[in-house]
């Protein structure tokens, strides 16, 4: 099935000579890749490569310096952080923070905040057109809580839920928002192998049955080998290359930003001096 | 989980319709004291649930709510009052120049947004605090509007010759007359109930959980595609909204309305009864206002029973000591219980609930 019924298809994302400056540091320099339609497009990079950042400018957060981010030919830069979900950005944080105070369900509900209508008086009045947005937001809600299986937390104070499951739902919060590109900031982080997995398998689904282009932003290179079409390699800030995972891997220049230059170094003696 | 939740039904239902009964039975009974320390609580509760809106559930701080409550007020003074050579008035029929009121706290509210929407927590508060100053400022000096420190008359409510809030045309319940005591009972509680249910309507809705989420998580809030400066400001619109129609209800069931009334002190009178109430709940909320607005009353009436305590106008009078008592409380509360009130409500119900509740089903899914 589909959560949302029509298969409409992921988006393009083109970020170009995107540019982002902290008081004389550099967080992203020049960074350009395409993210074709209904991929899986990874990002990695060590620790301080500049993920986070392009994340962030991706999510409005952040205004760069310079350059371009087009979502279907549509300009994000520049656009406040909830405008962004309007292009059809769905994001997933890396902390996947819940609105403590709120239902899972709530949380979830959130997510189609832009996709429903009625205001103060609307609600204060029982409105027919509020109701009936409310009713379909809690159906979408629940297909999409199905998905990706956590359908029987939904009636679950957020606060309560633990880390793993907390991951799911914010993964299930940004897919409600109906995204044609998936944003997920390590969807993995700080979770053990078989959860990895799972999260591995999700993320496939998503992008092979909903047809949603994901850009995946991640550390982990086990994870984003395995289900990347392609890979780009951040180091300081800046495009080490994009491409296939196999030619990723296999790169001199991703394993010295990886290892360091004498673990680099070390590979190259390795391989010329055979070990006697 | 969904013995809790059917037990919330369980509980609801028979609770409200008791409160309810007895709520509308208490004038039949009750002296006038007590029906005008009911009415003065109405009033003050729906001024409360404003503030909780703003402050519980979107998380913003506003020290303005004397503010509004003043405009509203003064508001209806201004539009009712016939207007003489040294006291302006525009002589409009109560009830429309009451509603106008009411919209023009909320203007005053909304033309406050480009603050109230950028400014988060603390910040507004400290922004907001230039309201009280200037509102006071401007009652003392506009002695045409105010009266000055002399006060001025609130003309009455009527609707064609009937007397909402007073006498005529003489009506009964049950052989008991209705006069103003029991007219304030009932019509401010009226006032309570609707504009509660409105805004328990509002807080589940797709805005409450806006509110909520901006309070939770601004950042995630906005990733989500929740426009936050729009929501904040309409809270704090809202929020004017409910001081202006407590503002309305106040100057009616006071009659005469002094400037100093509407201080800062007043604001943090709400915010105390936000506190006590538990910050994030209407009920509480509610009970929190009846307990700040009654207090100083009741210590009033019994101050001769308590041993050391003055009368009315000494140092250690009993709106002095009410101001003691609750401030400590909130002290109590804030080191205690965070929730106050609504919290001791919850714990009554689950105390009284069957524990037959199980934790809900979490079987890893696919």
């Amino acid at each position: 099935m589909t959560a949302h019924g029509t298969t409409a298809p992921g988006a393009r994302l083109e970020v170009s000579d995107v540019t982002v400056r902290f008081a004389g540091v550099t967080a992203l320099d020049s960074v350009t890749f395409t993210a074709e339609p209904g991929t899986i497009h990874a990002v990695i990079g060590p620790n301080g490569a500049g993920k986070s950042s392009l994340f962030n400018v991706l999510s409005g957060i952040y205004k760069p310096a310079g350059g371009s981010v087009r979502v279907d030919g549509a300009e994000l830069i520049g656009l406040a952080p909830h405008r962004v979900t309007g292009l059809g950005v769905g994001r997933a944080f890396q902390n996947a923070s819940m609105f403590a105070g709120l239902t899972v369900e709530e949380n979830l509900l959130l997510g189609r905040h832009r996709l429903g209508r009625g205001g103060v008086f609307g609600a204060g009045l029982r409105l027919p057109h509020m109701r009936r947005s409310e009713r379909e937001a809690r159906a979408k809600v629940r297909q999409v809580a199905e998905f990706l299986g956590v359908d029987h937390l939904l009636p679950l104070p957020a606060a309560e839920l633990p880390y793993g499951e907390a991951k799911r739902v914010d993964l299930a919060r940004a897919l409600a928002t109906e995204p044609r590109l998936l944003l997920l900031d390590e969807p993995a982080a700080g979770m053990h192998t078989h959860e990895k997995l799972a999260v591995r398998d999700t993320i496939r689904r998503i992008a092979t049955e909903q047809r949603i282009t994901v850009l995946l932003v991640e550390h982990d290179m086990g994870l984003v080998m395995g289900i990347s079409e392609q890979v780009t390699v951040l180091d300081f800030g800046q495009v080490v290359l994009t491409g296939p995972p196999d030619q990723v891997i296999a790169d001199d220049a991703v394993i010295a930003a990886y290892l360091g230059r004498a673990g680099a170094a070390e590979k190259e003696r390795s391989e010329s001096e055979p070990p006697s | 989980m969904f013995d809790k939740i059917s037990g919330r039904i369980r509980w609801r239902a028979p609770v409200a319709v008791v409160a309810g009964v007895v709520l509308l039975a208490i004038p039949l009974y009750a002296d006038r004291f007590w029906l005008n320390l009911g009415s003065f609580a109405f009033a003050a509760a729906i001024g409360a649930v404003g503030l909780m809106i703003l402050v519980g559930r979107v998380g913003q701080l506003s020290l303005a709510h004397s503010f509004f409550l003043a405009v509203g007020a003064y508001g209806y003074i201004w539009l009712s009052s016939p207007g003489t050579e040294d006291s302006w008035g525009l002589g409009l029929p109560s009830l429309l120049a009451a509603v106008i009121a009411v919209t023009m706290a909320g203007l005053a509210g909304l033309a406050f947004s480009p603050l109230a929407g950028r400014l988060k927590g603390i910040y507004l508060g400290v922004a907001s605090l230039a309201l009280v100053f200037i509102g006071q400022h401007v009652l003392f000096a506009a002695e045409p509007l105010t009266g000055g420190y002399n006060g001025r008359n609130v003309p009455e409510l009527t609707i064609g010759s009937f007397q909402v809030l007073g006498v005529e045309p003489e009506l009964s319940l049950f052989g008991v007359p209705l006069r103003q005591a029991e007219r304030g009972w009932y019509v401010t509680l009226l006032v309570l109930v609707l504009t509660t249910v409105f805004a328990v309507l509002v807080l589940r809705s797709r805005v409450g959980r806006a509110f909520a989420a901006i309070r939770d998580g601004e950042v995630h809030a906005a990733a989500l595609g929740v426009p936050v400066a729009r929501y904040r400001s309409v809270a704090f619109t809202l929020s004017s909204v409910y001081a202006g129609l407590a503002g309305v209800l106040l100057a009616l069931l006071f009659q005469r309305v002094v400037p100093e009334y509407w201080d800062l002190f007043l604001s943090l009178e709400y915010l105390a009864m936000v506190v006590i109430g538990g910050q994030a709940s209407v009920a509480g909320a509610i009970a929190g206002a009846a307990f700040v607005s009654s207090l100083p009353l009741l210590l009033q009436r019994y101050s001769d029973a308590v041993p050391g305590m003055g009368g009315a106008v000494s140092d250690f009078g009993p709106a002095y000591v009410a101001q003691i008592l609750y401030g400590g409380l909130i002290v109590v509360i804030l080191f205690y219980e965070p929730k106050g009130l609504a919290a001791l409500a919850t714990r009554a119900r689950k105390a009284l609930t069957p524990r037959r509740a199980v934790p809900a089903e979490r079987t890893p899914a696919s």
